[in-house]
C-alpha cells in the first residue's frame, strides 16, 4: 500500500492550499521513526496493533481520507504504525495513544482507527510530542461512532518548534451519536490539520473545538469540513487562535449541507486574537448549502485584546503583563475549560509560560 | 410596505416593465460596422481603426490581447460553466455608425421603441441629469443638462475621453485609464482591454456635487454579440457623484458575453456611488471587473443588484488608499433556475483608519445558485482599520443552493474584522400570518422576499427600488410549491 515519494510538492494555485506558506516537503531528509508509539486503554476497551490487526482492520486503516490536498502524504514510507481502538456495545472507558519520537530527523507515520459501538462511551486521547529534533509527523485518525455512541476525542499536539505535524482526522457520526472533538496545538513550527466530520445519521451531534497558540515563525493551517448527509443533525465548530510574534494561522472551514439534509443546524466560528504587529490571521469560513430548511451560520472575527478590559485590570493594580495573561487565559478558557481537569490544568500552565 | 406602494403609484408608468413582455422582445437592427465573428489581432486592429485611434492605444489593446490569450480560465476556483464560452463564436464589435446624438428627437425611431419597452421614457430625461443610453456598443443618445456642463462636469464615451481634441480632458482620463484595474488583473479585464468600446468616462471637478444621479442604460441586441464597455469615473477633491447603470437584454438562443471594466477614482474627500441593476437575459455570461480607489477621506460605495444572466461573476472592490477612506458594497442577488449569481466584494485596506462594510443578500429560487465570494485584506503596519461583513442567504425551494466563500487576512494587532453569514428559508409563521389575512401564497412569498431585502433596497434611489420590487415580484412568480 505504501509508496515512497522523494518530495511532496504543494500544487500551485490550488484552493486547498490557499494562503499556505509551505511549497514542498522533502521526505528523503527523514529516516523512519522506530519504537515511537505506545498506547493504553481502560478495561473493556480493546486496542489492537501490529499482528493483532486483521486484513479488514488494515484495509480500514488505509482507507483514503477525503481529499483536502495532503492525500499524497497518507501512504508514505515503508511502514506505518497502525492502531485500532474498539469500544464494544454498552462499554464505557478511555484510551490513550502516544506518538513520542525519541530520535531526531525522523518521520513518524501513524494510522489510528477508533470504533465506538452502539451505546458505548469512549474517551480517546491522542498525544503528539517528541524528545528529538526536527521530526515530521503524519497521522491519520478515523473515528467511527455508531448509533447512540458517545466519543470524546482530544488531540494534544505538543511537538517541539522544529517539528512539522500533518494530522488528518475523519469523523463518521451515525444516528444519535454524540461526538466532541478538541484539538490543542501548543507546538510544532508547521502544523497542517485536515478535519472532516461526516454526519450520516439523524440527530447526530458533533462538536468541534480547537485552540492553537501560534508564536515565533509558526504556521498553523487548519482546514475543516462539516458534511451533513442526514436530516435533523447538528454540528458546531469553534476554532480559536492566539497569535503572537511572526506567527501565521489559516483557518479554512466549510459546511456542506447535502440535498435532503433538512432541519440541519450547523454552526462554524473562527476567532483570532492577534497580540503582535507581525502576526497574520487568515480566515476562510465557507458554506455550501443545498437544502432550504436549515439553520446555518458562520462567523469569523480577528482583533486584539480589548483596551477596556486591559484598562479595567490595570486600574485595579494588575501590571500589564499579568493583565494580558489573564485576558489571554480567559480567551482560551472557552476551549480548555471543557477538558478533564488534569489536562485543563496542564494546558493552562503551558499558556501561562508564554 | 405602504410607502413603497405610494412611490410606485406616483411613478406609475415611468418604469413599468410588463411581466408578459419582459425579456421577450428584440428589434431588428442594421449595423454599419461589424468586426465579424472571433477574436484575432485583426479584430483588435479593425476596432482600433474604426475608432481612428492613436498608435499607443492600438498597441495597448494588442498587448492586452496577448495577456488574455496567455491567462487560463480561472476554473481552479470559479464555475466550470465558464468553459461553455466559445470565444470564436462571439462578435466583438458592432456599431450603428450614427454619431452621438444631442437631442432626443434625433434618436432613430426604432431605438426609441426599444428604450420605451425597457422603460426609459422621454419625459424621464427631464429629471435625469444626463442620459448616455448605450445601444449596443456606441452611445446612441447623449444629453447632459446645461447646468452640469457649466459646472465643468465631463461626461463622454470611452474613446471620446481618451482621444479628446482638448488636451486637458484627454490628460485627465489618460492619467487613470487602466490604473485602477490593470490589464492583467484577470482574464476578462484583459479581454475588455483588447476589445473595449462604449461606456462612459466622467470627470467631476473639485468641490462639485452632482445633485441628480447620472445614468446609462445598456442593452445587448445582436445574437452572439458581447458587450465590452469601459467606464472610468473620476471625482476630483471634494466632489460627489452618483452613477446608475441598469441593463436588460432580450432573449437569444445562443450564449452571449458581457465583460465590462469599471474604474472609479475618488480623490481626497470625494464621494462616488455606483449603482447597478443587472437584468441580462438568462443566456448571458456577465463577467465584470469593478474596482474603485479611495484617497484620503474619500468614499466609494457600490450598490449592486444582480437579477439576470446565466452566470454573473462580479466582485466590486475598493482599494482604500488614503487615511480615513471608506469603502462599501451593498449587494442583492437573485438566482433563478439555471442561473448562477457568483458575486461578492473585495476590500483592500492600504492606509490607517480605513473602514469597509460589506452587506450581501442573496435569494435562490428553484435550482438557482447564489454564491458570495469576498476578500478582506489588511496588511502589516496599519492602525485602526475596521471591516464588517454580513452575508445572508435565503433559500426558497428544497433544491435551491447557496455558497459563501470569504477570505479574510488580518496582519497586526491594531485592526479588527468581523464576518457573519447566515442561511435560512422563508419564515413559515410570516407566510401563515399573511395567508390568514387573505393574501394568496405567492403574494405572501413575494412580500416576505421583499422584506428580506428591504433594508438594502431602501438605500437605492427611489425609481430603482420600485423597479427592483417589481422585478422580484416577477421572479417570484411560479416559484411556489
Amino acid at each position: 500500500m505504501t509508496t515512497t515519494l522523494e518530495k511532496f510538492i504543494v500544487p500551485a494555485k490550488n484552493e486547498k492550499w490557499r494562503f499556505s506558506g509551505i511549497k514542498e516537503l522533502d521526505l528523503s531528509a527523514y529516516k523512519e521513526a522506530e519504537d515511537a508509539n505506545s498506547f493504553k486503554a481502560s478495561v473493556g476497551v480493546e486496542i489492537m496493533s501490529g499482528k493483532q490487526l486483521t486484513a479488514a482492520d488494515r484495509a480500514e486503516l488505509l482507507k483514503p481520507f477525503v481529499d483536502f490536498g495532503s492525500r499524497a502524504l497518507e501512504h508514505q514510507g515503508a511502514h506505518a504504525y497502525g492502531v485500532k481502538v474498539r469500544a464494544p456495545q454498552n462499554i464505557s472507558g478511555e484510551a490513550h495513544l502516544y506518538a513520542a519520537v525519541l530520535d531526531s530527523q525522523t518521520f513518524f507515520h501513524g494510522h489510528a482507527f477508533a470504533e465506538v459501538h452502539p451505546q458505548a462511551n469512549l474517551s480517546l486521547y491522542e498525544n503528539i510530542s517528541s524528545q528529538g529534533k526536527g521530526n515530521l509527523y503524519i497521522t491519520t485518525t478515523r473515528l467511527k461512532v455508531m448509533r447512540d455512541g458517545v466519543l470524546n476525542y482530544v488531540l494534544v499536539q505538543d511537538a517541539p518548534m522544529d517539528a512539522k505535524s500533518f494530522n488528518l482526522i475523519e469523523i463518521e457520526a451515525h444516528a444519535n451519536a454524540q461526538v466532541n472533538l478538541t484539538i490543542l496545538n501548543l507546538g510544532a513550527g508547521y502544523v497542517r490539520q485536515e478535519i472532516t466530520a461526516m454526519i450520516k445519521g439523524e440527530n447526530a451531534n458533533v462538536q468541534l473545538r480547537s485552540l492553537s497558540l501560534a508564536t515565533g515563525n509558526q504556521e498553523i493551517d487548519q482546514r475543516t469540513l462539516q458534511i451533513h448527509e442526514a436530516p435533523n443533525a447538528k454540528s458546531d465548530l469553534l476554532f480559536k487562535n492566539i497569535l503572537d510574534e511572526k506567527a501565521r494561522t489559516i483557518f479554512s472551514g466549510l459546511i456542506r449541507v447535502a440535498p435532503g439534509a433538512q432541519k440541519t443546524d450547523a454552526y462554524q466560528k473562527n476567532r483570532n486574537l492577534i497580540l503582535s504587529e507581525d502576526a497574520q490571521a487568515n480566515s476562510l469560513p465557507g458554506l455550501e448549502i443545498e437544502a432550504n430548511d436549515v439553520r446555518c451560520t458562520h462567523g469569523a472575527t480577528s482583533g486584539r485584546l480589548s483596551d477596556e478590559e486591559l484598562f479595567y485590570l490595570r486600574a485595579r493594580g494588575v501590571d500589564k503583563r499579568s493583565a494580558k495573561r489573564m485576558l489571554v487565559g480567559g480567551y482560551a478558557e472557552e476551549i480548555i475549560g471543557a477538558l478533564p481537569e488534569e489536562l485543563a490544568n496542564w494546558a493552562r500552565e503551558k499558556l501561562q509560560a508564554v | 410596505m405602504t410607502k413603497i406602494e405610494e412611490q410606485s403609484n406616483f411613478e406609475a408608468g415611468s418604469f413599468e416593465i410588463k411581466p408578459d413582455e419582459a425579456g421577450n422582445f428584440s428589434y431588428k437592427t442594421d449595423y454599419a460596422f461589424d468586426a465579424g465573428v472571433g477574436l484575432t489581432e485583426d479584430t483588435v486592429r479593425y476596432i482600433s481603426n474604426v475608432k481612428k485611434e492613436d498608435e499607443w492605444l492600438l498597441n495597448w489593446r494588442l498587448k492586452a490581447l496577448k495577456v488574455f490569450e496567455e491567462k487560463a480560465m480561472p476554473t481552479n476556483w470559479a464555475s466550470e460553466d465558464l468553459n461553455a464560452i466559445d470565444f470564436k463564436k462571439i462578435r466583438y464589435y458592432l456599431a450603428q455608425g450614427a454619431g452621438t446624438k444631442r437631442n432626443w428627437d434625433d434618436v432613430p425611431d426604432d431605438i426609441k421603441k426599444t428604450f420605451e419597452r425597457l422603460g426609459v421614457p422621454e419625459k424621464e430625461r427631464k429629471f435625469l441629469a444626463g442620459v448616455e443610453a448605450q445601444f449596443d456598443s456606441e452611445a446612441a443618445y447623449s444629453n447632459m443638462q446645461e447646468s452640469l456642463k457649466k459646472q465643468g462636469v465631463i461626461f463622454v464615451g470611452s474613446n471620446e475621453g481618451l482621444m479628446h481634441h482638448d488636451e486637458r480632458i484627454r490628460k485627465i482620463f489618460r492619467e487613470w485609464f487602466g490604473k485602477v484595474i490593470p490589464t492583467g488583473d484577470n482574464k476578462f479585464s484583459a479581454l475588455n482591454s483588447a476589445v473595449f468600446s462604449g461606456g462612459s468616462f466622467i470627470y467631476v471637478p473639485p468641490g462639485v456635487k452632482v445633485a441628480a444621479p447620472l445614468q446609462a442604460y445598456f442593452r445587448i441586441n445582436a445574437e452572439n454579440f458581447g458587450q465590452f464597455e469601459r467606464t472610468l469615473i473620476i471625482a476630483d477633491e471634494g466632489a460627489e457623484v452618483t452613477y446608475m447603470e441598469g441593463c436588460t437584454a432580450p432573449k437569444f438562443e445562443t450564449a452571449t458575453l458581457h465583460s465590462a471594466v469599471v474604474e472609479l477614482v475618488a480623490l481626497k474627500g470625494a464621494k462616488i456611488q455606483y449603482i447597478t441593476v443587472q437584468n441580462w437575459s438568462s443566456n448571458v455570461f456577465n463577467l465584470v471587473t469593478k474596482r474603485g480607489i479611495a484617497m484620503e477621506n474619500a468614499e466609494v460605495k457600490w450598490i449592486d443588484c444582480n437579477i439576470g444572466s446565466r452566470l454573473t461573476m462580479k466582485y466590486p472592490g475598493v482599494v482604500l488608499k488614503g487615511r480615513k477612506a471608506r469603502g462599501e458594497v451593498l449587494s442583492i442577488a437573485l438566482a433563478h433556475d439555471g442561473q448562477h449569481q457568483d458575486t461578492g466584494a473585495k476590500m483592500i485596506h492600504a492606509a490607517d483608519e480605513t473602514t469597509s462594510n460589506i452587506i450581501s443578500k442573496s435569494i435562490s429560487i428553484g435550482k438557482g445558485r447564489a454564491t458570495y465570494r469576498g476578500i478582506v485584506h489588511i496588511p502589516k503596519g496599519l492602525k485602526n482599520c475596521k471591516n464588517n461583513t454580513e452575508c445572508d442567504a435565503l433559500l426558497i425551494n428544497t433544491n435551491s443552493r447557496t455558497d459563501t466563500y470569504p477570505a479574510i487576512t488580518v496582519r497586526g494587532d491594531q485592526c479588527s474584522t468581523q464576518h457573519e453569514a447566515s442561511v435560512s428559508k422563508i419564515n413559515e409563521e410570516q407566510i401563515f400570518y399573511m395567508r390568514q389575512r387573505g393574501i394568496p401564497e405567492a403574494e405572501a412569498m413575494s412580500l416576505a422576499v421583499n422584506g428580506f431585502v428591504n433594508d438594502l433596497v431602501r438605500q437605492f434611489p427611489m425609481e430603482y427600488s420600485v423597479e427592483l420590487k417589481r422585478l422580484i415580484d416577477l421572479e417570484m412568480e411560479g416559484s411556489v410549491g
